[in-house]
């Protein structure tokens, strides 16, 4: 009963999100105000579904809805919407439609990976663990979330840098610089925006990763008597760790900004999706206990 | 930074290639399927990135950076909190700059900045027609913080390791335990282990499974009387739930069968007890051996199979249906010859060079089946609980230290170093005030541009000067 409810919701929250990327697509075009709004709505809608969906999924299982690859990803979904609607508001709005996209993506894919609700084996039933797989499902949201800004920005200096060298090439590049900006390039934000943009969200996720690393080191040594034993998933979670404390170090000590900063979130972010889903459907390792 | 980077690659070649600590067998497959390419793969420390010189000497060069910029922070830290802000020293045009008359006279107008910046949170020092004011000391109070415990937190690790150990035992119910080199299975010692085991004594009363109905298991849980120091407690050491006792912590690490098998000969009892089985977790069956040198007139050894749950399946035979001990057998061969006891070999397997088979068998649970002359029994069938027995001194620390560092960390990301300067000068006969800040973000400049339009009034700070 209540898996079937839960099952129900996820496919109204999918749908949801999926208008919401369209309003949010459509008012990318049309500049208009209610388009915003309609994206912002479906998304509400769709994460409250979503959210009814998560809580029923963790009454049919009778246990906390993080347990296995489908769950973390409905979880991440959710998550990846709600602090775009909480942290994204006003300027970031423009990177809606493709954070909207992500979403689906990661609904999607979690939905491949669906098994009914079970129990778990003893070693995953820890205090450690919930507290553990929830910071890594948190964080990895506000950092998935960085990404948008960042790809952003890296597609808008590459169509501007084709604009600009467009204007020196021939007398039709004038016509795509000047209808650029007043179309599509000038309802997007400045660039200046969506790099700080990226660096406040990687410093909102980095402490929350660093927490669900430690937790689940303390989690380790709970129940198999050692913190660290380097399996796939650990040395990974390590890997993103290290390459988004070198984000903050390229941008505070070294003073990267824009391209380069952004390409290097790319890098860490692509790091961050390995973790997330390779490392358990390729590699296996303690962590496959979860299953897929 | 770069080694920052250096060290995420180095670790993820761990996970793409088979490591031997994780993963022995694999490495092994790996050898037969690239044989030509595996011996420079392992050379290049491959297969066991994190025991490889070059992995640690990233490691190490981290370390070292970390503790060699970690210094100096500290002593401009240390420094920057005795000494008062100075004046701004004259170079480049400053990130914010606003500039504007002033009708109130030099004195009060530098009072005033004084108090609004007090206000805000500032450390203020008044010169001669300035005043310097700085906040945001918790910033880089936290960043060192981090850092240290970072460094600390990785001594820690290398603390517990090199002076404790890890070991494990398997121990059948009822049977005694003490705790001694030679009762592991298997140890770690650190390299500056003392050798003290602290002794203390366990006997396992029994060790339960308890399943779901689909099947997978629940629970696992060994119930057990501790004898330290001359008290005796009773515990239940489960997964999850590690029992402490004199500094060595006790995990519930794994289980199998344990069924009791008496040989005989005759009148003759040559072999009795419990012998531990190692189950396959595919089928469920579990494979022990049973050597028995005292049989005349040759020696005996049995391979023995013990399926828990047996049931004949149309077209495929005997199989184990389900690990619970419905209707337990024990299927075996009988092998004579000669074991060749002479060299040390595995008790979980026959060397069967000197030996040929003599004969096969079966036995339900309470049963005796004769093969060959030799009479094997199945009284009894126990479980063995195999604990995970660690001394970590660096556990405390280790809390401790990411405690800290994680405390550190968040005001070493959100809280802003800010300075500002107010300066009054003469010009043309009229007193002209500057307010100059360091760079920041959009909040900064928010702020910045308060206590500007405190002391010029709100008109003339909308126009502010970018350095
Ligand atoms: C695993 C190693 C390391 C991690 C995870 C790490 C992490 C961090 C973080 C999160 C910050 C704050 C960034 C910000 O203020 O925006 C930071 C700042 C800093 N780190 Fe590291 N760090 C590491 C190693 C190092 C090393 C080896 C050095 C020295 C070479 C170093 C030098 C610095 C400096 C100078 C800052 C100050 C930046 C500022 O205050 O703006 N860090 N580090």
């Amino acid at each position: 009963m209540a898996e079937g409810l839960s099952s129900l919701l996820f496919f109204a929250a999918l749908g949801a999100y999926l208008l919401s990327m369209l309003a949010y697509s459509l008012a990318l075009g049309l500049r208009k105000g209610a388009a915003w709004g309609a994206g912002r709505g479906l998304a509400l809608v769709g994460a409250l579904a979503h959210l009814g969906s998560v809580v029923f999924r963790g009454l049919a299982a009778g246990r906390v809805p993080w347990g296995n690859m489908y769950e973390y990803s409905s979880l991440l979904g959710l998550l990846l919407v709600v602090s775009f609607l909480v942290l994204g508001r006003g300027s970031l709005k423009s990177v809606g439609a493709f954070v909207m996209g992500g979403a689906v993506l990661t609904l999607a894919a979690g939905r491949i990976l669906y098994v009914p609700p079970g129990p778990l084996v003893p070693a995953l039933a820890s205090y450690w663990l919930k507290v553990h797989v929830l910071a890594a499902v948190g964080g990895s949201a506000v950092l998935g979330l960085s990404f948008f800004p960042s790809a952003l920005f890296l597609v808008l200096e590459w169509v501007r840098r084709r604009a600009r060298h467009g204007v020196l090439v021939g007398a039709g590049g004038a016509g795509i610089e000047a209808g650029d900006e007043g179309g599509l390039l000038g309802a997007l934000p400045s660039s200046e925006l969506l790099d700080r943009a990226a660096l406040a969200l990687v410093k909102i996720g980095f402490p929350i990763w660093t927490f669900s690393i430690l937790a689940g080191a303390l989690w380790a040594e709970e129940a198999w008597g050692r913190y660290w034993g380097w399996d796939p998933k650990e040395t990974w979670s390590l890997v993103t760790w290290l390459l988004y404390a070198a984000y903050l170090h390229a941008r505070s000590s070294r003073g990267w900004r824009g391209t380069r900063a952004a390409a290097l979130n790319m890098v860490a972010f692509a790091s961050l999706l390995f973790t997330y889903y390779a490392v358990n459907l390729w590699i296996s390792g303690l962590h496959s206990y979860a299953g897929v | 930074m770069v080694l920052l980077l250096l060290l995420g690659s180095g670790a993820s070649l761990g996970s793409f290639f088979p490591q031997r600590s994780l993963n022995p067998a694999a490495v092994d497959a790996y050898f037969l399927r690239h044989p030509a390419l595996a011996p420079y793969l392992d050379a290049l420390g491959l297969f066991d990135v994190f025991g490889a010189w070059w992995f640690w000497t990233i490691a190490l060069l981290l370390g070292i950076s970390l503790m060699g910029c970690l210094l100096p922070r500290l002593r401009a830290y240390l420094r920057a909190l005795k000494h008062r802000p100075g004046p701004r020293e004259a170079g480049p045009l400053p990130a914010f700059l606003v500039t504007g008359p002033s009708g109130a006279a030099p004195g009060e107008v530098l009072d005033r900045a004084g108090r609004i910046l007090t206000r805000r949170g500032y450390r203020v020092a008044r010169g001669d027609g300035w005043v310097a004011a700085e906040k945001g000391f918790l910033r880089e109070a936290g960043s060192l913080l981090f850092h240290a415990s970072l460094l600390a937190l990785v001594g820690s690790f290398v603390l517990g390791r090199a002076w404790g150990f890890q070991g494990q035992a398997a121990i059948v119910e009822g049977d005694e335990w003490q705790d001694a080199r030679v009762n592991y299975d298997f140890i770690r010692e650190g390299r500056f282990f003392s050798g003290r085991f602290p002794d203390f004594l366990l006997k396992v009363e029994d060790f339960t499974v308890t399943y779901h109905p689909s099947g997978l298991p629940e629970d696992f849980r060994t119930r057990l009387e501790v004898v330290e120091g001359g008290r005796r407690r009773e515990v239940v050491v489960r997964v999850n739930h590690p029992l402490e006792v004199a500094g060595v912590k006790v995990y519930q690490a794994s289980y199998g069968w344990a069924p009791v098998i008496r040989v005989s000969q005759g009148e003759r009892v040559l072999a009795g007890g419990p012998v531990v089985f190692i189950t396959d977790p595919r089928t469920g069956v579990a494979r022990g051996v049973v050597k028995v040198p005292g049989a005349r007139p040759e020696q005996v050894g049995l391979e023995l199979f013990l399926l828990p749950d047996p049931q004949v399946v149309e077209g495929v035979g005997l199989v184990n249906a389900s690990p619970l001990p419905e209707h337990p057998i024990l299927l075996f061969r009988l092998y004579a010859g000669d074991l060749g006891l002479n060299v040390p070999q595995s008790v979980f397997s026959l060397d069967k060079r000197g030996l040929r088979p003599a004969g096969d068998g079966f036995v339900p649970l309470g049963g005796e089946k004769e093969v060959a002359g030799v009479r094997v029994a199945f009284p009894e069938l126990k479980e063995y609980t195999v604990l995970a027995l660690t001394r970590d001194p660096g556990r405390k620390w280790a809390l401790l230290f990411a405690l800290l560092g994680l405390a550190g960390l968040l005001p070493g990301l959100y809280v802003a170093r800010r300075r500002v300067w107010v300066r009054v000068s003469e010009r043309d006969g009229a007193w002209l005030v500057e307010v100059a800040a360091s760079p920041g973000g959009e909040r900064a400049e928010e702020e910045y541009r308060r206590v500007a339009a405190g002391l010029l009034g709100a008109e003339k700070v909308a126009v502010s000067g970018r350095g």
